[in-house]
C-alpha cells in the first residue's frame, strides 16, 4: 500500500469516525497545549535569566578563594599573562578576555542634562579587551583606546583634537577655563586640565543590568526625592552619549592616591553584559596605565578576572573542572549561572513531565478508542484483507488515523500553547514594572513546535500500536463472518 | 487450475476429532463454473476461505494457479488475492460510509502494481457494465439488496480476477433478484471467469456446470474435473 493510498483510507475512515475522534484528539490538544506552554515559559525565562541576568556561554576567572569561616580572603596564583596563555589552552576554550579593575579611588560627577542636577558618585570601573564586546555594540570602532598610536596622513584622518604631523596624530594643545572647566578643543574633544592638550573622551559601557536596576528600583526611589513626581525611565538610546568626568585618584571617602589626581572626561558608547554588573568599563589599556600611575607596575599586571568564551556551551562543564583543576575558582557570576540554569533546568523538566503524563492519559483513551473501533470494525477489516490488504496494511491504517490525530492535535495543541503564552503577555504588561520585566515571558524556537507536534503524533502512534497489532493478526476468515 | 490435496482443518476449540474439513480433494479447471453445496455447517465456507487464501491455518495442500499458498508470505498472499481473486459474500461486505464507486475501487488502493490503471474509470466501467451507472456516488444505504450485489460483484471483478469466489451471493436476495444474480454469474462464466459459488439454494446449484457435494468436512461427489 503507497502512501497516497494510505493517506486516502486514512483520511475516508477520520472522515467517518469525527465524533471518536474529536475526543481523543481533545485529550492530546490539551496535553499539548500545557507541553508546549511550559517549555515556552521555560525558554523564555531561560533566555532572561541567562541570557541577561547569568551569562553561561562563558566563565568567568578568579584567584582562588579561601573560606575561613570568618572571612573570604583571595589566594593562590595572581592573574596575569602567564595564566591568560595558560587558559586560553584549555580545549573547548575559544578566546581568553582578561579583566582589570581600577586599584585606586575615583570619583565621579555630571549628569544634569540627564538627571536635571549635578550627580557626584564614588565610581567603580574596569577594562577589559574591547573585542569582547564588539558584538553588543553597534559602532565597536567608538569603543577603543584612543591614547594608542594613530598614523594618518592628513588631519581628517585623525579624531577630534589631534592633528597629523609626521604621519601620526598628534594632540593639539588648548587653554584650559577653570571656571568652566571647558576649553577651546574642537569637535568632542575636552581640554584636559593637566596637560593642557585637547583629549578625547574615554569610551565606556555600561551592564544592561545597570539601566534595568535604574529602572526597575531608582527611577522611583530618586522621583520620590523630588516630591513623589516619577523621573523618567531611560531607554539605551536616551543615554548612550551621555558624559561625566572623573577625578582619578580621589574618594569621596576620604581615601586617596598617592599620585596626583587627574581629571579625565567619559562618554558612554554603548551596553554589554560583560560590563561590569554596577559602574562602568572602559578599554583595558587605559585601566591598566591608570593602575601604574596610581598603584604601580604590578597593579598594571594583575587582572582581577579572566573571561573564558566557550566554543560550545555544551562544553562549559569541562572547562569549570579544567580550570578548577588549575587552581582558580569561579567568579560569583559563573557559579551563580550555573545554579541558576540548574534550577531552570529542574523546574522545566518538572512541567515537562507533567505535560507528559497529560499526553500519556491522552494516549491511553487513544489506544482504548481504537480497540473499541477495531471490535466494530472487525467484518470490515476482514473485507479488507479479502480484497487485498496485508497485516501490514491494516497496521499502517490504524495507526496512520491515529498519525492524523496526532498530527491535527498536536497542531491545535501548539497553537493553543501559544495562545496562552500571549493571554499571559498580554496580562504581565498590567503588572507593575521590575528589573529585567521582559517584553514576552515566553519563547518558541522552532524545535518547540517540531516537539511539540512530534510528541504528539508519536504518543498516539503509540497508544494506537497494541490496537492496530490485534487488528492485523484477525484471522480474516473469522472476521468476515461477524 | 484449483488443486487441493487432503486439506484438514480444525478450529480453536473445537473438541478433539471434530475437524470442519476431514482430508479434502478437489480440482477446478480454469473457466470451470462450479457450486458447492451442502447442508449448513458442512464446511463449505471454510473450503472457500481455504481456496481463497483467507485461511491458512490447515493441513494438506492448496495450489491456485501454480501457487502454493502456505509457501506464500502473508504480503504475497495479499498480493495474490488483490489480483487473482475476486470475492463475493452473502451479506455484500460493502462499507457503508464509501460509495458505490469508492466501495468498487477499493482493491486499487492495496494493489502492490496498479499498471497505470485509473481506478475512478475502472470502477465506473465495471459498475456501469453491471447496469449501476447511476447509483456511482450512491452509498450502500441508499442501494437495494440486489444492487448491493451488485456493487460487491463490481468490486470482486476491479482487476479482472482469474477466479471469482462467491459465498451464498444470493442468500439475502429475492427470488427474483436472485436470479438476475445467477444470470450475472453465468454471464462472467462465458467471459472466461472462473466461478466457486458456495450455495445451498436448487436454483443456483442449476445454474453451475459442476456440483461439488460436501457433508460433514468431506467431499461426497463431483471432486475430480470433468
Amino acid at each position: 500500500m503507497n502512501f497516497k493510498a494510505l493517506t486516502h483510507v486514512v483520511a475516508q475512515n477520520v472522515k467517518r469516525s469525527k465524533k471518536s475522534f474529536l475526543m481523543s484528539g481533545f485529550g492530546i490538544i490539551v496535553g499539548i497545549s500545557t507541553f508546549v506552554f511550559f517549555l515556552g515559559l521555560g525558554e523564555g525565562v531561560r533566555n532572561v535569566v541567562l541570557g541577561e541576568i547569568f551569562l553561561v556561554d562563558q566563565v568567568e576567572v578568579v584567584p582562588k578563594r579561601f573560606d575561613t569561616g570568618f572571612t573570604v580572603f583571595s589566594g593562590g596564583r595572581t592573574l596575569d599573562d602567564t595564566v591568560v596563555e595558560e587558559l586560553n589552552g584549555i580545549e573547548g576554550v575559544e578566546s581568553v578576555f582578561p579583566k582589570m579593575k581600577f586599584t585606586f579611588p575615583t570619583r565621579g560627577y555630571g549628569g544634569k542634562k540627564l538627571f536635571g542636577r549635578q550627580i557626584w558618585a564614588e565610581i567603580i570601573a574596569d577594562g577589559l579587551d574591547p573585542a569582547l564586546v564588539e558584538k553588543d555594540l553597534s559602532d565597536p570602532s567608538v569603543f577603543q583606546d584612543w591614547e594608542a598610536t594613530q598614523t594618518c596622513s592628513e588631519d581628517a584622518a585623525c579624531p577630534a583634537g589631534r592633528r597629523c604631523t609626521n604621519g601620526q596624530c598628534t594632540k593639539m594643545t588648548c587653554q584650559y577655563r577653570e571656571q568652566t572647566y571647558l576649553g577651546d578643543c574642537p569637535g568632542e574633544s575636552y581640554c584636559a586640565a593637566d596637560t593642557k592638550r585637547c583629549e578625547m573622551p574615554i569610551p565606556v559601557i555600561a551592564s544592561n543590568h545597570l539601566l534595568e536596576l535604574y529602572n526597575g528600583s531608582l527611577a522611583t526611589a530618586l522621583g520620590g526625592a523630588k516630591g513623589g513626581a516619577k523621573m523618567l525611565k531611560l531607554s539605551k538610546a536616551t543615554v548612550i552619549g551621555f558624559q561625566l568626568n572623573l577625578t582619578l585618584g580621589k574618594s569621596f571617602l576620604g581615601r586617596a592616591a598617592k599620585s596626583k589626581p587627574l581629571t579625565r572626561r567619559v562618554k558612554l558608547v554603548g551596553f554589554s553584559d560583560k560590563a561590569i554588573m554596577v559602574g562602568m568599563t572602559m578599554p583595558l589599556a587605559y585601566v591598566r596605565r591608570f593602575n601604574q600611575r596610581f598603584a604601580g607596575d604590578d597593579a598594571a599586571k594583575t587582572y582581577h578576572s579572566i573571561v573564558l568564551k566557550v566554543d560550545d556551551q555544551t562544553r562549559v562543564p569541562e572547562v569549570v573542572q579544567a580550570v578548577k583543576e588549575g587552581g582558580f575558582d569561579l567568579a560569583d557570576s559563573t557559579e551563580n549561572a550555573e545554579r541558576a540554569a540548574n534550577i531552570i533546568r529542574t523546574v522545566e523538566s518538572v512541567f515537562a513531565l507533567i505535560s507528559l503524563v497529560i499526553v500519556g492519559i491522552a494516549a491511553v483513551n487513544i489506544s482504548q478508542m481504537f480497540f473499541m473501533i477495531i471490535y466494530q470494525r472487525k467484518r470490515e477489516i476482514g473485507v479488507l484483507r479479502a480484497v487485498g490488504a496485508s497485516r501490514n496494511d491494516v497496521r499502517f491504517l490504524i495507526m496512520g488515523e491515529a498519525a492524523l490525530i496526532g498530527v491535527v492535535g498536536g497542531t491545535f495543541g501548539v497553537l493553543a500553547g501559544y495562545g496562552g503564552s500571549r493571554l499571559i503577555d498580554y496580562l504581565a504588561t498590567h503588572l507593575p514594572e521590575f528589573p529585567y520585566k521582559p517584553e514576552s515571558f515566553f519563547a518558541f524556537p522552532p524545535w518547540i513546535w517540531v516537539a511539540g507536534v512530534g510528541i504528539a503524533v508519536l504518543f498516539c502512534v503509540i497508544g494506537a500500536f497494541f490496537p492496530a497489532d490485534t487488528a492485523a493478526r484477525q484471522d480474516p476468515s473469522v472476521a468476515l463472518t461477524q | 487450475m484449483i488443486r487441493i490435496t487432503d486439506v484438514r482443518k480444525r478450529y480453536d476449540g473445537a473438541a478433539p476429532g471434530e475437524e470442519a474439513l476431514r482430508g479434502c480433494s478437489l480440482e477446478i479447471q480454469e473457466g470451470e463454473f462450479v457450486a458447492i453445496v451442502g447442508t449448513s455447517g458442512s464446511g463449505k465456507t471454510t473450503l472457500l476461505n481455504v481456496i481463497g487464501g483467507l485461511d491458512t491455518s490447515y493441513s494438506g495442500t492448496v495450489e491456485v494457479f501454480g501457487r502454493t499458498l502456505k509457501t506464500l508470505s502473508d504480503g504475497e498472499l495479499a498480493t495474490f488475492r488483490n489480483g487473482q481473486i475476486g470475492f463475493v459474500f452473502q451479506h455484500f461486505s460493502l462499507l457503508d460510509h464509501l460509495t458505490a464507486l469508492e466501495n468498487v475501487a477499493l482493491p486499487f488502493h492495496f494493489a502492490r502494481e496498479t499498471h497505470g490503471i485509473d481506478p475512478i474509470a475502472r470502477a465506473t466501467e465495471a459498475l456501469t457494465d453491471l447496469g449501476l451507472g447511476a447509483k456511482l456516488n450512491e452509498r450502500p444505504g441508499n442501494l437495494s439488496g440486489g444492487q448491493k450485489q451488485r456493487v460487491a460483484i463490481a468490486r470482486a471483478l476491479f482487476f479482472k480476477p482469474r477466479l471469482l469466489l462467491c459465498d451464498e451471493p444470493t442468500g439475502s436476495l429475492d427470488t427474483k433478484t436472485g436470479e438476475q444474480i445467477i444470470q450475472t454469474f453465468e454471464q462472467l462464466n462465458a467471459d472466461g471467469y472462473t466461478v466457486v459459488i458456495i450455495t445451498h439454494e436448487a436454483r443456483v446449484s442449476r445454474a453451475a456446470k459442476r456440483l461439488v457435494q460436501i457433508e460433514d468436512g468431506q467431499i461426497v461427489s463431483g471432486e475430480a474435473a470433468p
